[in-house]
């Protein structure tokens, strides 16, 4: 029976081609649902002096052209998501949708003006002008309260961001560490190889990152340039600043490289800075201008006029100016709940008939504030900042959303478990086999007639 | 043709019917059904060149070889080379039907896996597809 043994010895490394394709298909086929996963092919080649077949690699299909722009769109996506979700908590609050904003405020208190000014002796009237001027400043502190609320918000949500990132770099790390040992004992590594890259994704979603490959490891970095996975060493990122200033992103093993912007930053911790330092301070900046310009203005003439209690000198409204002028502002003290002491008279002798400063209030309305705009038109800005960024950041998300499902189904279609082709390479396998069981009986069938008539 | 012709011929036809299933069998155990098949044309050929051969043997030798080999030492030779092969072959070939039968016990329950079962459809870009137990369906 030297045949059969010879045989027998020759399955030995058929044995372990065996073991190794099921294990292929299998994978294959049991991770087709698996975010991330690269189907696998194993590389069969004959040996040499007819000793069979060895497996001499197992590869995956991954593609990283796809993967690179995969990257890219989840940073965009991240950036426009985290910016609209900080501005959507804002704008709630500087809409005029529901007709109870700043602009129908300020409407309606120059409309009480103009009613007040046609009789400007008639209480009712001028408590009117009251009321309307204590929703304004209401209507403008809770705005600015409401960005402040949203910046707060950011800010949090950029803390728990950052601290995301800091694990999935730590993870990184280890799995470049794992990488490198296992690939040095000749396994590819590939299932966590496919995982690292997962990690990467999710990664590039929460942060612009730079991602370089040097040997098996791959080797992450801010846009700036700062280190954030080296191999197997993760840096640690952290937040510095908060309140009304601005948050600065540090790097604990800073490189010395200058951080680049918070547009530069990209991914969602990108956006939500942008939100915070960027669109909503510019909006409460502009609020603040508006406030302390309309206030100013009306104060300078109500100080300068005379209430039916013939006298001079009071405000018309308090705030405090500087950043945070907006939150600070309110109706006076010396007016509030006190119609008669409007002073809309412009000379004392002439009470209580004399408009004058009524009309001169009136006419702020029209007038250019220090920041260059009507107090109407200021108002508007901050809506318009908060508007428009908001539906940039929308769009922005959306198309980038979209062109991540694109970029996906490219790169599932090029490296993704396709059950289809699963399918049709277990057809295959069907069919040569049960053409094999065929022939096989069909040379059992002969053999037995032959060996009965030798 | 003479008797020890057809004989020569058919050991050299089931020697190299021994090679083959030698590598059928390796490429069956390898679950290579690429080279299973390249296997399978070879095989037929040398299978029907064996049945050609045993038909003319049996012209040749109406009584079988048993009585031919009695005086002859050239036949019983080669009628024990012969039986020697078919041996081989048989043994081999019952090997090589328990792999086909393991492979394609493997195969039909992966396939019935794919074919019962939606779930195992990822949602990875590519079309989606529907079991019904009579094969695939596109379903856009």
């Amino acid at each position: 029976m030297k045949t059969l043994r010879s045989m027998l010895n020759l399955g030995t490394n058929a044995l372990g081609t065996h073991r190794a394709t099921l294990s292929v298909l299998s994978k294959n086929i049991a991770n087709a649902s698996t975010p991330g996963y690269s189907r696998e092919r194993l590389s069969i080649e004959s040996m040499s002096f007819g000793l069979g077949a060895q497996v001499t690699g197992l590869t995956s299909l991954r593609d990283t052209t796809y993967q690179k722009a995969l990257l890219g769109a989840s940073q965009e996506l991240g950036f426009g998501q985290g910016k609209a979700s900080v501005l959507e908590i804002a704008e709630p609050f500087v809409n005029d949708l529901d007709g109870a904003g700043m602009g129908p405020a300020l409407d309606a208190l120059f409309g009480a003006l103009q009613s007040a000014g046609a009789n400007p002796a008639d209480l009712n009237e001028r408590g009117a002008v009251l009321d309307r001027a204590r929703e304004l400043a209401d209507q403008i502190r809770n705005s600015a309260t409401g960005l402040e609320s949203a910046r707060r918000s950011a800010e949090k949500s950029a803390a728990a961001t950052v601290t995301e990132v800091n694990e999935l770099a730590a993870q990184l790390a280890r799995l470049n560490g794992q990488i490198r040992d296992i690939q040095g004992s000749g396994d590819p590594a590939l299932e966590l190889v496919d995982q690292r890259d997962e990690l990467l994704a999710a990664l590039g979603e929460l942060v612009d990152v730079e991602v370089t490959t040097q040997g098996s490891d791959v080797n992450v970095a801010l846009a700036g340039g700062q280190p954030v996975v080296s191999g197997d060493t993760a840096s640690t990122l952290s937040l510095s600043g908060g309140g009304s200033g601005p948050l600065t992103l540090s790097v604990a093993r800073d490189n010395g490289l200058p951080l680049a912007g918070p547009k530069s930053l990209g991914g969602k911790l990108g956006g939500l800075l942008e939100a915070r330092d960027g669109t909503l301070r510019s909006a409460l900046d502009a609020l603040d201008a508006t406030a302390e310009g309309l206030a100013g203005a009306m104060n300078a003439l109500h100080t300068s006029g005379f209430g039916l209690d013939g006298a001079t000198g009071r405000n018309l409204f308090d705030i405090t100016p500087g950043t945070g002028a907006a939150s600070s502002l309110k109706l006076s003290a010396d007016i509030s709940g006190k119609p008669e002491f409007l002073a809309f008279a412009a000379d004392g002798n002439l009470l209580p008939g004399d408009n004058h400063i009524a009309q001169q209030l009136l006419a702020v309305r029209d007038l250019k504030l220090p920041n260059g705009k009507t107090p109407d038109g200021g108002l508007d800005e901050v809506t318009s900042t908060i508007a428009s960024a908001l539906q940039a950041a929308n769009g922005s998300a959306e198309g980038a959303a979209s062109r991540l499902a694109d970029f996906e189904g490219l790169r599932a279609s090029r490296s993704g478990v396709s059950i289809q082709e699963e399918m049709v390479a277990l057809t295959e396998a069907q069919r040569a086999f049960e053409a094999a069981s065929r022939i096989l009986k069909t040379a059992d069938e002969l053999y037995e007639t032959v060996l009965q008539m030798v | 043709m003479q008797l020890i012709d057809v004989l020569d011929q058919e050991v050299t036809t089931y020697e190299a019917l021994v090679g083959v299933t030698q590598r059928e069998h390796q490429a069956l155990l390898a679950f290579e059904p690429v080279r299973t098949e390249a296997v399978l044309a070879e095989k037929t050929a040398l299978l029907e060149r064996g049945h050609e051969l045993r038909q003319l043997r049996e012209r040749l030798a109406p009584d079988g070889l048993s009585v031919a080999s009695e005086d002859l030492p050239a036949i019983r030779e080669r009628r024990e080379r012969l039986r020697s092969l078919l041996s081989a072959l048989s043994e081999l070939n019952q090997l090589a039907m328990l792999q086909a039968t393991r492979q394609l016990r493997w195969v039909r329950a992966r396939r019935r896996d794919l074919v019962g079962d939606d779930a195992t459809y990822g949602p990875r870009g590519l079309s989606p597809f529907r079991g019904h137990g009579l094969g695939l369906n596109a379903q856009a």
